[in-house]
């Protein structure tokens, strides 16, 4: 544990024990700042050595070790930091991205709470120019009004490609990668599922109510894993640099006539989008194969011309 | 050792904030646990690591600066109270309740810790926050890149960056965040000279604080229209038909129309289309007029079904 960031703690710690008069439970207190109940006990323990001046013991923190080794905190002596610090930058920053957060992915009140808390911080903190985009859909309002309400509902949402319907029983919306996610009970599957928020097309609410669930499992990376990927090279014209800024590439090298680009193609679906975007600017592809699939669509694209 | 540490930059915290005026390096020297009996040298070093690293807390040590024939040894330092502590905050009980919550949004430990820390802090300075209703109702927010906490830290204080981005090392001077889908950070590219976004994700080694905060001022972040160029998006309005239950970015870009159309289609009227946009969506849409981008799309098919066969 490194010394400055025992340091913030402590900064935090005293006078927030302060605040308390003087007393904490030492469990508590460890799961609040998320540091071990042991990592506290020293932090606490070295309290004692801590004061105004040196040269008089009269000026050091008391501390009650007796009471620590039992699992309470009682501090006193230490009016010298009755009042807490300024946020630092990180905290500000990540106090800050948790109420953008809020302000995207809440509903229409927490939004607005949200939006007036960081003004607050911001004025209180150097805070940074953070911007964030986090896109619920159309439906997001309708979805988390549903949560929050603990309502039944019927969604339509788009999967490769196609329309589809499910009864869920929303929990809670999730940011993760950039994409706001759906955490949902689906009831005739029996179980927790992710819905991409911005495939739902449509919500219909109805009167019946959720059940309990308990806690939906952590939205993980295991459909985002490289397992079942396959590594594909593209070379690209130079007006397809864009891509380098977009899409999850391994390695990218400018070369004299444009780009070559190696990625990991988990979902062959969105690679023959992306193919069937770039057209022209596709030089090659590596292996051959990846690019049969934007193939065999742009034939049957072409045929709705020859028709029409 | 690092107890010892902790133990001195407390310390030394307490003293200058405490102090009544300037206290000289002699003072701390000797009233501070920790620097006593050491050599000049051995105390110079660790003074200067001690001040840097309450620095990089955002404890505001202040220095009073040399006049001319002062000597080093009485150099003042001082922490005003003001620049210190936590100014009067308050919140009504919705945003005490948001700022509770937003403490719970955190799946990554290291951000999770920092915004604790806040809300302890402002608990001390009387906020009344509920954290413990709020963690059933928080959204969950997966944390970003290693690289967002350093370019956040740096953006805020206006520290100059290095970092390596294309195998090559960038020296910077962060502006602002934004998140696009992913995370970009905008601002000026000292090596080029000239304003410039990057990519989170593809920054390849640490971002590494250089220099000292305040080192310059933030610009004009325009992090869209930066994104626009690299794109290179352009389009014109266009009429389409698109299959049912399909394309629904595109339907709600659009407004529907009666058009004549193929069985199973839909007509839209749809502005800024480029062949790309409709090329994208394979035989899911047909552009029906106008004849230009008609054709565009054609030859853009006829490209990516000519890439599969094999022809180059």
């Amino acid at each position: 544990m490194g010394s400055s960031e025992r340091v913030a703690r402590l900064l935090a710690l005293v006078p927030y024990l302060q605040r308390q008069g003087g007393f904490a439970d030492l469990a508590q207190t460890a799961q609040m700042l998320g540091v071990s109940v042991e990592q506290l006990r020293k932090d606490v323990r070295l309290l004692q050595f801590v004061g105004e001046d040196m040269r008089s013991p009269g000026a050091l923190i008391d501390i009650d070790l007796e009471g620590l080794n039992e699992g309470d905190i009682f501090l006193s002596n230490a009016d010298f930091l009755s009042k807490p610090m300024r946020l630092s930058a990180d905290e500000a920053v990540s106090l800050e991205v948790g109420l953008r957060a809020l302000a995207e992915l809440g509903g229409a009140e927490v939004s607005a709470a949200a939006k007036s808390a960081l003004a607050k911080i911001s004025a209180a903190s150097a805070a940074a120019p953070i911007d964030m985009s986090l896109d619920a859909g159309e439906q997001g309002a309708a979805l988390e009004k549903a949560a929050a309400e603990n309502l039944v509902v019927e969604i339509g949402y788009q999967r490769g490609g196609e329309e589809r319907h499910a009864r869920i029983e929303p929990k809670r919306l999730s940011a993760k990668g950039g994409h706001v996610y759906l955490q949902a009970w689906n009831i005739e599957a029996g179980g927790w599922r992710s819905y991409r928020t911005d495939r739902i097309t449509s919500v219909q609410a109805t009167e019946e109510r959720g059940q309990a669930r308990g806690e939906p499992p952590a939205l993980d990376d295991s459909w985002l894993s490289t397992a079942k990927a396959q590594k594909v090279k593209v070379k690209l014209a130079p007006e397809a640099a864009w891509v380098e800024e977009y899409w999850p590439t391994t390695s990218v090298v400018h070369t004299d006539g444009g780009l070559e680009v190696e990625l990991n193609v988990v979902d062959p679906n969105w690679f023959a989008h992306e193919l069937l975007r770039l057209g022209p600017a596709v030089l090659g592809v590596d292996p051959r194969e990846a690019a049969a699939g934007a193939a065999q669509l742009a034939r049957q694209a072409l045929e709705n011309y020859k028709v029409g | 050792m690092a107890d010892r540490t902790t133990e001195r930059l407390l310390n030394l915290t307490i003293a200058l904030l405490t102090a009544r005026g300037w206290v000289t390096k002699r003072e701390l020297r000797e009233s501070v646990d920790g620097y006593q009996g050491k050599n000049e040298a051995a105390f110079e070093m660790q003074f200067e690591r001690d001040k840097r690293a309450l620095l990089d807390l955002g404890v505001p040590v202040e220095t009073n600066s040399k006049t001319a024939g002062q000597l080093a040894e009485e150099d003042g330092y001082r922490i005003s109270r003001t620049d210190f502590e936590l100014p009067p905050i308050s919140f009504t009980p919705a945003e005490a309740q948001a700022v509770a919550l937003a403490g719970a949004v955190w799946e990554d430990a290291a951000m999770s810790r920092e915004t604790q820390l806040a809300l302890t802090k402002l608990h001390s300075a009387g906020v009344e926050l509920d954290v413990e209703r709020s963690r059933a109702l928080a959204p969950q927010v997966s944390s970003p890149e290693p690289a967002f906490q350093p370019l956040a830290k740096a953006t805020a204080e206006r520290r100059e960056v290095t970092f390596k981005y294309n195998s090559m090392t960038r020296h910077f001077q962060p502006w602002a965040l934004a998140q696009r889908g992913s995370w970009y950070v905008s601002g000026y590219d000292l090596d080029r000279k000239d304003k410039r976004l990057f990519k989170l994700s593809r920054i390849s080694s640490e971002v590494k604080l250089v220099g000292k905060s305040g080192a310059y001022e933030r610009g004009e972040a325009d992090i869209d229209a930066q994104l626009a160029r690299f794109a290179n998006q352009r389009g014109e309005r266009a009429v389409l038909a698109i299959a049912k239950g399909r394309a629904p970015a595109l339907r709600r870009r659009g407004k529907a129309l009666e058009n004549a159309v193929p069985d199973g289609f839909e007509a839209f009227e749809v502005e800024g289309v480029s062949a790309q946009d409709v090329g994208a969506y394979g035989p899911d849409v047909i552009v029906l007029e106008p004849d230009s981008l008609r054709e565009d799309v054609i030859a853009h098919l006829e490209a990516a079904a000519r890439r599969g066969d094999g022809q180059l």
